[in-house]
């Protein structure tokens, strides 16, 4: 059985390049791949812990629903950028800035 | 180490690396490709965690799924005649700063945590298949979060769509 240390440091370098990605990309597609990085290193977490959870299955039924509602946060905010790049005719974050001081 | 760790270490360096690639990279495609290869190998951990079930959920949802939508999403915002699909990146040193940081703070815990000597872990472990104990927990105990997240589901299937469609030509 592999020890539950190494799923948490998967988990955690996982979850530290999706942030770098999400912090330093310019591009909002790219940014939306960090967010899902994330979200899978989440659920890693999730996961490794209800091996060991006395309540049976009951992080593998949270990381489900997290695999949901990442499927209905991946829609809507590419529906947003498709939106988004219709209007500014770019999809580059620092460029859509109407509302910027 | 037994066949079991080598692939459970193949594949998460596997992941790590091409979640790596996802950073480096400037052509967007390359960084979607780059995409699924990561979730394909966080599928095989969650084999390794005795979570079947979930691992082809995984693949059906994020590989056939988002990752496609993501794709699409790289066709319909690329200029046709225009410049190519690459992705400039800011913040560099602020964003390494941050996340080595947060890293070396999560690192720290996990290792001083100690998890394996908690009296509340129960190390007998998941035997066998969960695909059956899954669904019969999914419609008896979760069953409100169930139709919660069906409710949810289509409406941001509409909502994708009716903020998505194409303006109307004003006759």
């Amino acid at each position: 059985m592999i020890p539950l240390t190494h799923f948490l440091v998967l988990g955690a370098i996982l979850f530290c390049l999706g942030l770098v990605i999400c912090i330093t990309k310019k591009n909002a597609i790219i940014v939306l791949m960090g967010i899902e990085l994330i979200l899978n290193a989440a659920n890693i977490n999730l996961i490794a812990f209800s091996q060991y959870d006395p309540v049976f299955l009951q992080g593998q039924m949270l990381a489900l629903f997290v695999i949901v509602v990442a499927a209905a946060e991946a829609a809507v905010g590419l529906a947003l950028v498709v939106r988004v790049y219709n209007y500014y005719k770019t999809s580059d974050l620092d460029q859509v800035s109407d509302l910027s001081g | 180490m037994n066949l079991a760790q080598f692939l459970f270490y193949a594949f998460s360096s596997l992941a790590v690396a091409s979640a790596v690639v996802i950073l480096l990279t400037k052509k967007i495609l390359y960084a979607a490709l780059a995409l699924m290869l990561t979730l394909f190998s966080v599928a095989a951990i969650y084999v390794f965690a005795r979570a079947d079930l979930l691992a082809v959920t995984q693949i059906i949802v994020y590989v056939g799924g988002i990752l496609v939508l993501i794709i699409f999403a790289v066709m319909l915002t690329s200029q046709i005649s225009g410049k190519p699909l690459i992705t400039e990146s800011h913040h560099r040193l602020a964003g390494f700063l941050l996340a080595a940081s947060l890293l070396s703070v999560l690192l720290l815990s996990i290792f001083q945590m100690n998890f394996e000597a908690r009296d509340w872990m129960d190390h007998r472990g998941i035997q066998g298949s969960t695909v059956e104990p899954f669904g019969i927990k999914l419609m008896s105990d979760s069953l409100l979060p169930f139709e919660i997240a069906a409710v949810l589901l289509l409406i941001s299937l509409l909502g994708a769509v009716y903020i998505a469609r194409p303006k109307k030509k004003k006759t």
